[in-house]
């Protein structure tokens, strides 16, 4: 059913009036994307919000969210927001004039309120639409998969109520990488209704006693693309399956040496699409079109394929490594929705059967677009395989030491993997 | 006189190599040389350095000369050198730039027990940060200088006495004639703003008793300046010199036009996990109108393109920077609000530029802008905390009691009056400072 048919509680809209049944609502212009008129539109310049009545019949809400075609190209953006009785259901971010239409999804089960809000800071000409939204009835699959279709789970897991959520992942083998991050989790201190989440690749039996020993909250799941490092991009998606107010995803092969929750209160510090993360320790120069090309296995073409048109991403010189990031809720759907909404990102990610970690360039290819990333100090996470801090236990603590500064986070990546194992196996216990 | 090479070193920690004594550098197998000349008795501590020393009441100054080894490439690296005396911080050599001259250091240290030499930097690389010679005596220091000039001249700021390091500062600048404004920002700020533990610095600018028994009310520190320009809105460009005033941690600035509506809590949190150099700062007008601070010279300045030549010698791309903001709020470590400060007092024409059009009297804020740009340290603030009321409109409410301002359907954290929106809601500046009950 078109949302259009749905009773409407309250509409604001920033300008003009809510456009229904092919009108703009404004300027009597009609509604028109990707050069075709949309009937079932909803035409709500931002900044606007749209309330129906549900009545908790329906399980989805689906459309396509854009800004009108007579708009110039760049000249405005929009972020947009579904709710689902106050619950926020689903987000994009940087929806801009020109951009090929955003798909949404979102689950809307038993609501009986829905909320449709459209936010803009370049408000000129911010001529936001709602392509034919719909609620349907059916029963969502059982079957959820992240944005990358590296995993599904097939019981999401029961409704957790928490408010931090810190989220890993972790295949058979990679115990002993679990076990020390837990270890070292366990260690500090974190605010009230905070819950670890794992997502355990193939339910491996390993893996789950050393969940279950941390009292951690296991998520078992299906594989469904090669064993390789960027079943890690799976928490890129974690807001879309866990709920919470706000994420920490930390790679399993982190231990964790200082209080992580400043990270926790900083991200309201920064606009609400903010992804905290620090950047790359070994990709440190050049920007997202050169690491593309040398470190990423890419050619120039590729932006094109994965994002549609290409404007000034290429150029963005945050590089960033995914070891270690956080973020609201809404920042982390906008992350979701986006790189669910390139295509052809997963086979790009398999391309090569020996390049393993490519999901990290479209995680920074997400940022460059979103205009999300704040940095991180590297302190949060100590990329190993390019630093050697001085180590040492002092009272049974760990503690690790770089350029004169401790560390909070090190990160026992690529061919850092295998470093201090005598150290590490002490912080495990 | 006694060099310090031969008191008893109890703690010692450098951010790279060894500490360098008897004239090495205590890395690559190099000598400590400034302008050069060696020093025998240098002590050399690449930051982030910390070097304590037992000096049991025996002494009454310290001195010595600080500077960047010669080895250092000119401009490259800068470092900030600080004395404490028994954890007071009784001297202080921030942003010394590589290449230019030795920095005197000096100060009175009559019975201390322990001496702290520390350095810090957010330039990391080939910080080679040298004490020259420091020697201790049992001579009295002279006359001290207690002022100090803001980066751009405004005023002439009365240093308050030596104190104990600080983790948090608010800090605000008021002249006479904004007293009430004064005390409905610092009322707010205690009902709202979740920071009962910062320290609180209030910049008096030719403000008379009104003004300090506003800030005694909320027990902040009351800090007379003289002003040495016109008195226009310019002259919160003292707040760039927070740093220098209180040894504090963490700043947050704050324009004296503001009232406070929720936690300032997460920007403290922020400058703890971001890079050391980071200034965070709100967009100037909330939006994304000015998104190239070239475009932002010329609208909102008065500026010319060539300005950035005038003002920087040689520019770098700066007009290109992305994040133009407004300074009603800005925040950051003390490293890098000294560097920021630092880097304006280098630029010798700033002042007269910002003093060139009497009729656009926040010129300031353009080289705060610049010296952003120039740096990369900007991070962009959440826009509520910094909702500015010249160009934004919000919804005012009362909830459970509390007054709640909402921009964007978003709790606003802090309101900024500027500009056209200086008298603008009037009825609620009572309410939300809780001067008035109705």
């Amino acid at each position: 059913m078109y949302v259009d048919g749905l009773p409407i509680i309250e509409s604001a809209v920033g300008y003009g009036a809510l456009g229904t049944r092919g009108s703009l609502g404004y300027d009597d212009q009609t509604v028109r994307v990707g050069e075709e008129a949309k009937n079932h539109a909803l035409s709500a310049h931002a900044p606007s919000r749209l309330t129906f009545f549900c009545g908790g019949e329906y399980q989805r809400f689906v459309c396509k969210v854009a800004i009108n075609d007579d708009v110039a190209d760049q000249q405005t953006s929009a972020d947009f927001s579904v709710w689902a009785d106050g619950r926020l259901a689903a987000v994009a971010t940087q929806v801009r004039a020109g951009d090929s239409p955003r798909e949404i999804s979102a689950d809307i089960a038993g609501a009986q309120r829905l909320y449709l809000a459209a936010q803009t800071i370049q408000w000129p000409f911010c001529h936001s639409v709602w392509v034919d939204p719909e609620v349907t009835r059916d029963a969502p699959s059982q079957n959820w998969s992240d944005a990358l279709g590296r995993v599904a789970v097939q019981s999401p897991p029961a409704a957790i109520d928490l408010d931090y959520c810190i989220a890993t992942v972790v295949s058979a083998g990679y115990e002993h990488l679990l076990e020390g991050l837990l270890a070292s989790l366990e260690r500090h201190q974190w605010p009230n209704k905070t819950r670890l989440v794992v997502f355990n690749i193939d339910d491996d039996a390993g893996c789950a006693a050393t969940i279950a020993k941390y009292g951690a909250y296991a998520i078992p799941c299906g594989l469904l693309a090669r064993r390789n490092a960027s079943l890690k991009s799976v928490l890129y998606s974690v807001a879309s399956l866990v709920p919470a107010r706000y994420y920490l995803c930390l790679d399993a092969d982190t231990l964790i040496l200082g209080d992580l929750r400043p990270i926790f209160d900083a991200i309201d510090a920064h606009p609400p699409d903010t992804i905290l993360v620090a950047r790359d320790a070994f990709l440190k120069q050049g920007s997202l079109i050169s690491q593309l090309r040398e470190h990423y296995r890419g050619e120039d073409r590729d932006l094109g394929t994965l994002l549609g048109r290409v404007t000034e991403d290429s150029i963005y010189d945050m590089l960033v490594n995914d070891g270690v990031f956080a973020g609201s809720r809404f920042a982390m759907l906008a992350l979701d929705n986006l790189i669910r909404n390139m295509p052809h990102a997963a086979a790009w990610v398999d391309f090569y059967a020996d390049h393993g970690w490519r999901n990290q360039f479209i995680f920074n290819l997400a940022l460059a677009r979103l205009r999300c990333g704040v940095e991180l100090d590297w302190r949060y996470n100590l990329q190993m395989h390019v630093n050697d801090p001085q180590l040492a236990t002092s009272e049974g603590w760990p503690r690790a030491t770089w350029r004169g500064q401790t560390a909070h986070v090190l990160h026992f990546c690529g061919w850092g993997r295998n470093k201090y194992p005598v150290w590490r196996k002490q912080i495990a216990g | 006189m006694t060099y310090l090479d031969s008191l008893n070193l109890t703690e010692m920690q450098v951010g790279f190599g060894d500490l360098g004594m008897h004239g090495s550098l205590g890395y690559e197998d190099r000598s400590v040389s400034v302008n050069r000349q060696s020093y025998k008795h240098a002590l050399s501590t690449h930051p982030p350095a910390r070097l304590c020393f037992q000096l049991d009441d025996r002494y009454a100054s310290f001195s010595c000369q600080v500077a960047l080894n010669d080895d250092t490439p000119a401009g490259s690296s800068y470092a900030h050198f600080f004395v404490r005396a028994d954890g007071i911080e009784v001297a202080c050599a921030p942003y010394v730039v590589a290449g230019g001259p030795a920095r005197e250091v000096a100060a009175a240290v009559a019975g201390a027990h322990l001496l702290e030499l520390i350095v810090e930097t957010t330039a990391w690389d080939n910080c080679h940060a040298v004490w020259l010679d420091p020697q201790v005596t049992v001579t009295p220091l002279g006359v001290q200088r207690r002022t100090l000039d803001d980066p751009l001249g405004r005023a002439r700021i009365d240093l308050p006495s030596p104190r104990r390091d600080l983790q948090c500062c608010i800090a605000t600048v008021v002249s006479d004639g904004f007293e009430t404004w004064l005390d409905d920002l610092l009322a707010s700020l205690k009902i709202y703003g979740d920071c009962d533990d910062a320290a609180l610095l209030v910049f008096g600018v030719e403000a008379g008793n009104g003004c300090r028994r506003v800030a005694e009310k909320y027990n902040a520190l009351f800090v007379n300046c003289q002003r040495r320009a016109n008195l226009n809105s310019t002259v919160k460009s003292i707040l760039y010199s927070s740093g220098q005033v209180l040894p504090a941690r963490k700043f947050i600035c704050l324009d004296a036009d503001m009232l406070v509506l929720g936690s300032l809590r997460p920007i403290f949190a922020s400058i703890e996990v971001a890079p050391t150099a980071s200034v965070f700062a709100c967009r100037e007008a909330n939006g994304s109108r000015f998104t190239r601070l070239d475009t932002a010279i010329h609208t909102i300045y008065g500026g010319r393109p060539q300005d950035f030549g005038r003002l920087l010698g040689n520019s770098n791309g700066e007009g290109a920077y992305s994040l133009v903001v407004n300074d009603g709020i800005f925040a950051g470590s003390r490293t890098a609000l000294l560097a920021v400060e630092g880097l304006i007092r280098s630029w010798t024409s700033a002042s007269a530029w910002v003093d060139e059009r009497r009729d656009v009297w926040w010129r300031n804020q353009f080289v705060f802008n610049l010296a952003l740009a120039h740096s990369n340290c900007g991070l962009e603030l959440d826009p509520v905390f910094n909702v500015q009321l010249n160009s934004q409109d919000v919804w005012l409410e009362r909830e459970n009691g509390r007054a709640r301002a909402l921009w964007q359907e978003r709790p606003v954290r802090v309101l900024h009056f500027n500009g056209r929106g200086r008298n603008r809601y009037a009825d609620w500046r009572p309410i939300i400072s809780g001067r008035s009950r109705s």
